[in-house]
């Protein structure tokens, strides 16, 4: 009798442990959003603030939505006209000024709900100063091109947006040490990812009689070709998104929330930046 | 406030009434000694010393002392028992002709072998339930390498299989103790302090099962002796050595070698020495080559020296290192990085008696901890380390059989640094605390069905500004019938330290500051045991615990981090906490049940725990409360280990007769319910950067959509399951013995989910996200051989 129970006992906890669960993600909450993209910078007037929605994974996009034309959208307490052309919000007569506040509020409805959201933007100061726009022919592995530059006084984080000129399978650098066996297949699924690369400096100096190095690392660069490096001098909002809004998943595939800066129901990002462009070359 | 004040002053009155109403002097005499095995020499902890006439005893300390004041003048029955070992039975005099100090050796019997004879003078399942403090459990070495294993015997892993600890992955060794994370327990080796004690980057511990003597859990409402962490104690006391003879144990599984040497130093002493290595590096990794270059070592040398009836000292020394040599192609130039860390501690531990009734044990103790991590292809480095010098006196004064005392005192340096640096920056982090605590608690028992506990602990943290904390500790054990007790815990618990878990990197460690508080816990526990006949144990305990002032990793840590200083290259220093980490509160409640069996051919326990733990942080989720990432709602274990063959002698009702040799099955089985995790709800278009503008250019080169998480920890993994068997052919000869087996991790196949890797891809205007499931381990079997000589 014994020895039939604790058989039984075994069978069961044997089976229990065995198979494959089934693992479905499709019922999680979703919570629609105003999703804000807007730059402003000094000198220029208030264009191409995009105001769109959010959207649930693994349905239809629906273009003619994504894009929200009926928002009521100022900023400052100015209202914003949205053009059909460039599907952006703008006001020519709003010149952004250095270091100037702004506050853009956004009122739209989306699924049928009245959402709302609101941020605000301090410009960074004048003081930006790039030091040598042209940075030569440099040889990959051999010579690292450097970017250097004076601070703005009131921006300790700097984005660099570094594209080739030039992008195809031909002057790809297969001989580079990050992925040296890489396949055809996986380069052309990850093309894009290879051709559009950024990295930014966070927390340098914001003393404007300073001089801030960086050199363009190798996993930068994936192309033998001319780059253009556009270096932006951001504010907080412009740094806190760029640090977060794409490391929201971890390695075990827990997300966590960016840091956007969003009051109400917004997401994404209403930022202020000086912006300057450096060019060099990679060759074999 | 007032509650507070009103509870220390409670226990301060105890404390003192106890002391002020028995100093008066005690009439009788104080019966003490050290209980041993015989055929070692190894003190025993926690063996049962019952006086018969008297209805009244004592057990063992972790010195194997133990002192039973206040017997009158007369004849005695002193009967001695303890688990695996014949029950002795001595006859004594009081007065004795001299006062000594009794040696006491138990003989060790096989813990399958044989019935069990339940005589007049053996100590019932219930007195021994009775003496057991609330929410611990005690594990011996046979229990721990006895239950199946991933290839290694592993003392964490093992501790997973008890009701209230669990854990996060089958990678992972780390202890989540009823709702509290593995940086709040404290791991203890020898009375030292341990720091990330893991290998093969939290695969396994740092822990040697073949060098322990005894493994103590405490899993909440701890006494005043212990503190500075909020959930649990684990206490691992090594092996003395053997004082008799020569002896060792050696181990060949598919992971690694280790051998244990246990040898007397004449009649002073013993030596015990333990040693492991992998050797990953010399077999797979030269075979296959996505194996990177890696192994682990560790080893311990333990000491014990008998200096006298009176003195007796240890001295202990461990030291563990793993080492990492990657390179992603070891064919051709690629990026390669070393990464190596370890573990180094020691101690020197005097036991005195100062008295038949005082007890003293004093250390002092030293564990560091060092990691080096140089990636020269992407010039970064990290230099990590923690070190933890201690002092500590801790005395045991035994009044009369109804109280005694203890009181201690523990002086405590610490120190750490961080030092990274990477192209952008460095991280250069120094820091020195200092941490004093003193503790007093007394034991009282008005009746034999009655024992309260109650001691104060007073810590004082310095660091940037200083902490100090006054910890009450309550408990209360009351024999409910004859077969069953009722027990109640209660205190408070500080922790000064906090740690930052990593991925693939070693843990840092940070401390309370200018930026930090000290986190605390109240525990409440509630526990019922009741003796099933004469073998088998029943527990159930409730529990809660409050937490206030966590801290937890801040994962966007880089967008409040500032610098406290730039360096000649103008890159910023980062040296201060702030920003590091997100404070919060907590609360975990839960009942856990256990049905245990350490006595006969089947032994093991069955265990199910019911569990819920709250956070509320101040940056997450608006402050609302959520379900952190480690709560297993409902958990069940069984562990059974049976010989086999006195298995069917006992169902059958056949005589058993010993053998030379045995079979030994093992089994072990988990259910936990699935992890909480966050899984993204949502996508949206924006641009990583301005100038990339990829939204209007749509289709394929469209990098710019972004995934928005959903509510947090709002989704459930899908249930944990899991069984593993061992089995063991055991065969004895003429002192030797040789145990080949064969271990089978997860024989079921039981694709178990580690994690989700999502693979988005835009498909006819639609953003399709494919979801892979990483599995944790599959069945794995292994083998090896365990040989004793």
């Amino acid at each position: 009798m014994k020895k039939s129970i604790l058989m039984l006992a075994a069978s069961v906890l044997f089976f229990s442990a065995c198979g494959d669960p089934e693992l479905d993600i499709t019922g999680t909450t979703y919570e629609p959003k105003i999703v804000v993209e807007g730059y402003l910078y000094p000198g220029e007037p208030v264009t191409d603030i995009r105001i769109m929605r959010n959207f649930k994974l693994n349905t239809s996009i629906d273009t003619s939505t994504l894009f929200i034309d009926n928002a009521i959208v100022t900023i400052n307490g100015e209202p914003l006209q949205y053009n059909n052309i460039t599907r952006s919000y703008f006001n020519n007569s709003i010149l952004v000024d250095y270091n100037k506040s702004y506050e853009l509020k956004v009122s739209a409805v989306v699924d049928g709900t009245q959402l709302s959201t609101s941020s605000v933007t301090v410009v960074p100061s004048q003081g930006f100063n790039l030091l040598t726009k042209n940075l030569g022919v440099n040889r990959y592995g051999l010579d690292t091109p450097e970017i250097r530059f004076n601070p703005s006084p009131s921006s300790d984080f700097y984005a660099l947006s570094i594209i080739p000129d030039s992008a195809s399978l031909s002057n790809f650098i297969y001989d580079n040490k990050f992925q040296p066996d890489i396949k055809i297949e996986d380069l052309i699924e990850s093309f894009i990812n290879f051709r559009f690369q950024y990295a930014y400096l966070l927390n340098v100096s914001t003393n404007s009689a300073d001089t801030i190095s960086n050199k363009i690392q190798g996993y930068d660069t994936w192309f033998y070709s001319t780059y253009r490096v556009i270096i932006y001098a951001g504010d907080k909002n412009f740094r806190d998104y760029v640090i977060t809004a794409k490391r929201v998943r971890e390695f075990d595939g827990n997300f966590h929330e960016p840091v956007m800066n969003f009051s109400g129901d917004g997401i994404g990002i209403f930022a202020s930046a000086v912006k300057d462009t450096a060019y060099f070359t990679i060759v074999p | 406030m007032l509650n507070k004040i009103g509870i220390v002053l409670f226990i301060l009155f105890f404390v003192v009434t106890n002391a002020v109403s028995f100093s008066q002097p005690v009439n009788g005499r104080t019966i003490s000694g050290f209980v041993y095995d015989q055929a070692t020499g190894e003190a025993l902890i926690g063996a049962n010393v019952f006086i018969k006439e008297e209805e009244t005893g004592s057990s063992t300390n972790n010195s194997g002392f133990f002192s039973v004041p206040g017997l009158p003048d007369g004849e005695y029955t002193m009967i001695i028992s303890y688990i695996g070992y014949k029950t002795e039975s001595l006859n004594i005099s009081v007065p004795q002709k001299k006062e000594q100090t009794l040696t006491i050796n138990l003989i060790p019997e096989a813990l399958v072998t044989g019935e069990v004879v339940v005589t007049a003078d053996s100590v019932k399942t219930i007195d021994k339930l009775f003496v057991k403090p609330v929410s611990k459990i005690e594990l011996n070495a046979k229990q721990v390498n006895a239950i199946p294993r991933v290839i290694e015997a592993d003392l964490l892993r093992a501790l997973q299989t008890l009701p209230g600890i669990t854990a996060l992955s089958d990678f992972s060794s780390a202890l989540y103790v009823r709702g509290g994370t593995p940086d709040q327990n404290l791991y203890l080796i020898d009375g030292t302090d341990v720091y990330n004690p893991e290998h093969a980057f939290g695969i396994f511990s740092t822990f040697n099962t073949s060098a322990i003597k005894k493994v103590e859990v405490s899993k909440g409402g701890f006494g005043a002796e212990y503190g500075g962490r909020l959930s649990s104690v684990l206490h691992v006391t090594n092996l003395d050595g053997n004082r008799n003879y020569f002896e060792g144990t050696a181990n060949v599984s598919m992971l690694s070698a280790s051998a244990t040497l246990q040898m007397p130093l004449g009649k002073i002493g013993s030596l015990s020495g333990s040693i492991r290595r992998t050797y990953i590096d010399q077999t797979y990794a030269k075979w296959i080559k996505e194996v990177p270059d890696y192994y682990f070592y560790d080893g311990n040398l333990k000491a014990f020296f008998d200096l006298g009836e009176r003195d007796k000292l240890s001295i202990s020394y461990f030291h563990g290192k793993d080492v990492l040599d990657f390179q992603l192609d070891k064919e051709k130039e690629s990026f390669s990085f070393d990464y190596s860390w370890g573990n180094t501690t020691g101690s020197i531990n005097w036991r005195h008696i100062f008295n038949p009734k005082l007890f003293a044990n004093i250390w002092l103790t030293a564990s560091v901890f060092k990691s080096d991590f140089d990636f020269e292809s992407v010039n970064f480095g990290e230099k990590n380390s923690i070190s933890d010098y201690a002092a500590k006196i801790a005395l045991e004064y035994y009044l009369t059989t109804k109280v005694n005392f203890k009181l201690g005192l523990e002086q405590k340096m610490l120190s750490g640094y961080l030092k990274q640096d990477w192209e952008g920056g460095r991280v250069d982090v120094e820091r020195d605390r200092s941490l004093s605590t003193g503790y007093i608690s007394s034991n009282f028992k008005p009746a034999e069905s009655l024992d309260i506990e109650a001691g104060l602990r007073m810590q004082y943290f310095s660091a940037e500004r200083n902490f100090f904390n006054i910890e009450p500790r309550f408990s209360v054990k009351y024999r409910l019938t004859e077969e069953s007790n009722i027990k109640l815990a209660a205190g408070k618990y500080h922790q000064y330290l906090n740690r930052i878990p990593r991925l693939f990197f070693a843990s840092i460690w940070t401390t309370a500051d200018e930026y930090t508080n000290a986190s605390s816990s109240s525990h409440y526990i509630l526990g019922y045991q009741r003796a099933l006949g004469a073998v088998y144990e029943f527990e159930v305990e409730a529990y809660y615990k409050s937490y206030k002032d966590l801290y937890v990793f801040n994962p966007n840590l880089e967008t409040e981090v500032t610098p406290g200083s730039f360096d000649n290259g103008g890159r910023p220093v980062y040296n201060s906490t702030k920003g590091l980490l997100n404070r919060g509160d907590g609360e975990s409640f839960g009942l856990e049940f256990i049905l245990r069996k350490d006595i006969g051919a089947l032994t093991g326990w069955v265990s199910y725990s019911l569990s819920k733990t709250n956070y509320s942080f101040d940056k997450l989720n608006q402050t609302n409360y959520f379900t952190p990432r480690h709560d297993r709602a409902s958990v069940v274990n069984a562990v059974l280990n049976l010989d086999i063959k006195s298995f069917l002698d006992e169902i059958m009702n056949r005589k058993h007769y010993k053998s030379s040799s045995k079979w030994l099955l093992g089994l072990n089985f988990v259910y936990a319910t699935g992890q909480p995790i966050t899984v993204p709800a949502s996508a949206y278009y924006v641009n990583t950067l301005p100038d990339w503008n990829s939204i209007t250019a749509g289709g394929m080169n469209n990098p710019g959509y972004n995934l928005y998480p959903g509510t947090i920890n709002d989704f459930r993994l899908p249930a944990y399951t899991r069984m593993d068997i061992s089995l063991t052919y055991e065969i004895n000869y003429s002192g030797w013995s040789l145990a080949p087996y064969l271990q089978v991790f997860n024989i079921g196949n039981r694709k178990n989910l580690w994690f989700i890797d999502y693979n988005e891809e835009i498909k006819d205007g639609i953003i399709v996200q494919e979801i892979d499931k990483v599995n944790m381990l599959p069945i794995l079997p292994s083998l090896g051989v365990n040989i004793k000589f």
